[in-house]
């Protein structure tokens, strides 16, 4: 969705019509390694999701952000906790200390193992010290669904997958997880304020196969960030609730290997945690 | 009231009405064509819809999910390949129906089981929204594991005669979706280390090439006996008033179970048909006659495989929960153009809400005149020379399982299907049970998992679900009923002739 | 072939002990719950019995499951091109080497050179141009 906007927004920059290759499954894994073995001219491009500095740590694929031609960022989007709105959790507190209170009492939806949001879970769990019961489902959606059914009392989600939610009532949200407030639901505290400096943001850009020419790779950077700045991009990601950010070739690659240093560390660590 | 009219009024527009009938012609095509799903036509279209109104965009959008699933009957009548997973049950009295010569029968009835199904359910969705969703919402694990439970159930129903192969074939069905990761705790099985086999196996390539290339190789070895394209009768198209007397009931409870199972989230047409197909064939008094062209058979299915799209708009616009693939990309639209799903839209903008009601009922009318309209020249496929038409349905099979995810590994599956399919019918193995097998498999696992993992591992603590409860009990009476028929009809015949020792 | 159903029944037994087998290597999971086995193992169990059912009604009554192909040259040559064009996948020239398989096929299935390659060349362009022009997916 987000390469499709893009793509179409970015067009009339490049004079090349953009086609859209939908190449689903193993959190992206296939995606990569197709595009990693194109050929480096520019003309076979990625879109680089979050997963691009995971898939390594899971052992879906021996790719990682260094494998590829990094072009630029476009998207980022923060977790968000959320719980039934008839649930007594009022604010991120009760809900800590009623997890603590009671070892597993509290059932956690996830979106997948392995899943970004997964992640952010064990991360609660590794900064506040509660522990919750575990409760799979294949996607965000599913999982959403499950707390507002009341099968399960909390989930956490990108703030664009719970926000329809909670502005209808069904959900509600106790906590962002990233350092500033979210601009869709400004009045959630974040995870930060609250003392708890956690979370890892979902984040969305471009790259090539490695070995791209500089110009190539500047070639289309530019035309990404005319797109990027059009009001369109901005609607765009105003609506889905992610937060536009743009950040350049340099920019990314550093923060995309800074991403996957920190997977790297994290994960064998937090999957200790789930399994002791 | 005045919102109906409202709604009504924004809909009359040239331009809306006209994108809605490019979506449905769209539909149509999608539909027809294996390896082209609803879902591909939505979301390749979705970004073109940013360049016309929200209203515009929305009719172009329901008119392709309206369009495609109707069309998909069409090849699995007249090809035995289903178009869509939604129309495998209408393949098997459809195709039926074709060899018996009534090609045009079974595409009429096509066409006006869909569009009873689609507007049977559009009623539900205009007028009992709220009950159906917070049925949906009630379902969690415990109940989606009894509902799988009942569908595995019905693989003896829809083996046709030879149960035990029938069954077998379910369960090969099962094992073939345990490949991938585990839905639980994402453990790579039966991967062999190729990360294509990480997300399992996927279902359109599989049943293409079960339907598609194994009926073609099929056709091939029995090429001299069963000329089908040498009889192609086509017959008349709409159905006597009798027949359609008689099959009202079968369509009408079709359209119900359609709607519920597409209610609920991740249960879809395909579900919803084959369940419709089984209790339409265990209540009517000529059950033997299912598979083998039943005209009720037929209406059951396609009723019922369209009603779900009725129901899946229902859990949407009420709840904000897609309830497949479509919807999860219709919500993702009207997000995009500033239009929040859920129960305030029902609250705060019921005219929006009638517009989409009537978009649907355009759309499935329009649809209803396509289908019959294009009965007569599309059975025409069938006079093409047998030879010719295998080689369309090669040459569409395989280019349909790659596009679905451009990868050839999916050509590969879809190949190894097509002789797996072919020996299984060789075999006399049906292919239904396998396919529910293959369909079911995964939610029947993630979710008895799910639901122990609430329970704490406490089996019994789910009998305590009442919705469960019903499932069970459902599942037990279609596991003993052909054993009591059994019973019934060795003790009638043992009364008329000598049992042999 | 006379004993279809015993084979089919050996095969598919040897699966279900296959799962059971291979179940029980995966991980299991905490306090209790079924892992990541319990389902092959539960499915290979019930594949097994069955199959053994199968294997033994193939046996009794061996008469039943009888097993011929008709036509056997013709489904293996289909069978052969198809796979020989699923190898050539992605070496380029897509509407030629369809055009050239599918025309192939027809003349061994019985139909005249001229015609067939002729149909075979237009069915390439058209699904080239729905699918690659129409739908943007990359044929090559």
């Amino acid at each position: 969705m987000v390469s499709r906007v893009m793509a179409s927004l970015a067009e009339g920059h490049l004079n090349v019509p953009i086609v859209c290759e939908y190449k689903p499954g193993a959190s992206g894994a296939l995606a990569f390694s197709f595009v990693a073995r194109r050929p480096s001219d520019g003309y076979t491009i990625g879109h680089a999701p979050v997963e691009i500095a995971i898939v390594r740590s899971l052992g879906y694929a021996d790719i990682g952000p260094s494998d590829v031609s990094l072009i630029c960022l476009v998207s980022k989007t923060a977790p968000a906790l959320v719980v039934h709105p008839d649930s007594p959790w009022q604010s991120f507190e009760d809900f800590i200390a009623a997890a603590k209170a009671e070892t597993g009492n509290i059932v956690m939806a996830n979106s997948g193992i392995g899943s970004i949001w997964h992640f952010n879970i064990l991360l609660l769990e590794q900064g506040t010290g509660a522990r919750f019961t575990h409760l799979p489902y294949g996607g965000s959606a599913p999982a959403l669904v499950s707390v507002i059914g009341r099968h399960s009392d909390a989930a956490v989600a990108a703030v664009g997958e719970v926000i329809s939610h909670v502005r209808a009532g069904s959900l509600r949200a106790l906590a962002v997880f990233d350092a500033g407030r979210a601009g869709v639901m400004a009045e959630v505290p974040t995870t930060h304020e609250l003392g708890y400096p956690i979370g890892a943001p979902a984040w969305s850009g471009f790259y090539g196969p490695a070995g791209m020419p500089a110009e190539r790779v500047a070639m289309l950077a530019d035309a990404f960030k005319t797109a990027f700045e059009t009001t369109e991009w901005a609607e765009f990601c105003r609506e889905l609730g992610m937060e536009a950010h743009y950040l350049g070739k340099e920019d990314f690659a550093a923060f995309a290997l800074e991403q996957q240093r920190f997977f790297e560390s994290r994960i064998p660590q937090l999957v200790r945690l789930e399994n002791p | 009231m005045a919102e109906i009219l409202a709604g009504l009024s924004a809909v009359l527009a040239w331009q809306v009405l006209g994108f809605l009938a490019i979506g449905v012609c769209l539909g149509a095509v999608f539909g027809a064509l294996p390896g082209l799903t609803a879902t591909m036509g939505v979301a390749l279209l979705t970004p073109l819809t940013f360049w016309v109104s929200p209203e515009q965009g929305l009719a172009m959008l329901l008119g392709i999910y309206c369009g495609t699933i109707p069309s998909g009957g069409i090849p699995a009548i007249l090809i035995n390949v289903p178009g869509t997973p939604a129309s495998i049950a209408a393949s098997w009295d459809g195709y039926a129906l074709t060899r018996k010569g009534q090609a045009g029968l079974a595409l009429g009835i096509n066409a006006l089981a869909s569009t009873t199904g689609q507007l049977t359910s559009i009623a539900f969705l205009a007028f009992l929204a709220f009950p159906i969703a917070s049925f949906a919402l009630r379902f969690g694990p415990a109940e989606y594991f009894g509902l799988t439970l009942l569908g595995v159930s019905l693989m003896a129903g829809v083996s046709g005669g030879h149960v035990l192969k029938g069954v077998l074939a379910g369960t090969l069905g099962l094992a073939l979706a345990l490949v991938g990761l585990d839905p639980m705790t994402a453990y790579p099985r039966y991967t062999f280390g190729m990360s294509e086999f990480l997300d399992g196996i996927s279902f359109v390539p599989v049943m293409i090439g079960l339907f598609g290339l194994g009926e073609v190789l099929v056709q091939i070895s029995d090429r001299q006996s069963a000329q089908v394209s040498a009889a192609a009768a086509i017959g008349r198209v709409l159905p006597r008033i009798a027949d359609a007397k008689r099959m009202a009931r079968a369509t009408f409870s079709g359209a119900a179970v359609g709607t519920m199972v597409g209610a609920i989230p991740a249960a879809g047409g395909d579900i919803g048909a084959v369940i419709a197909w089984e209790q339409a064939r265990r209540t009517s008094s000529d059950g033997d006659s299912f598979g083998k062209g039943s005209l009720s058979g037929l209406a059951a299915s396609c009723s019922a495989c369209n009603a779900a799209i009725g129901g899946g708009m229902t859990t949407m616009l009420t709840l904000g929960i897609p309830g497949d693939a479509v919807s999860a990309i219709l919500i993702g639209a009207l997000l995009i153009h500033g239009i929040q799903p859920g129960p305030l839209l029902f609250a705060n903008n019921q005219a929006f809400v009638f517009s989409i009601v009537f978009l649907m009922i355009f759309a499935s009318l329009l649809i209803m005149v396509i289908g019959i309209l294009g009965a007569k020249p599309l059975a025409k496929v069938l006079s093409i020379p047998a030879p010719w038409l295998w080689a369309g349905i090669i040459v569409f099979g395989t280019v349909g399982a790659y596009a679905l995810n451009n990868a050839v590994t999916d050509v590969w599956a879809m190949y190894a299907a097509g002789v797996a399919g072919f020996l299984f019918r060789k075999t006399q193995i049906p292919l239904g049970p396998l396919v529910l097998g293959l369909i079911l498999g995964p939610l029947m696992e993630s979710n008895l998992r799910r639901a122990l993992i609430l329970s704490r591992g406490d089996w019994s603590a789910m009998l305590t679900r009442p919705i469960l409860l019903v499932f069970l009990a459902a599942t037990l009476l279609s596991l003993l009923w052909p054993l009591v028929r059994a019973r019934r009809g060795r003790a009638k015949r043992s009364q008329d002739t000598v049992p042999d020792a | 072939m006379r004993h279809a159903d015993t084979i089919c029944g050996a095969l598919l037994a040897a699966l279900g002990c296959a799962l059971i087998v291979s179940g029980a290597a995966f991980p299991a999971a905490a306090g209790g719950l079924p892992g990541a086995g319990f389902f092959p193992q539960s499915i290979g169990t019930l594949m097994a019995l069955l199959a053994s059912a199968l294997l033994l009604r193939g046996l009794r009554r061996r008469s039943e499951g009888s097993f011929s192909i008709a036509n056997m040259r013709e489904v293996a040559v289909t069978a052969a091109l198809l796979l020989a064009y699923l190898l050539l996948w992605g070496s380029g020239w897509f509407v030629v080497r369809t055009a050239v398989f599918l025309a192939i096929m027809l003349s061994l299935l019985g139909q005249r050179w001229i015609p067939a390659l002729g149909y075979a060349s237009a069915l390439a362009v058209l699904v080239y141009l729905a699918f690659d022009v129409g739908l943007n997916v990359t044929l090559e």
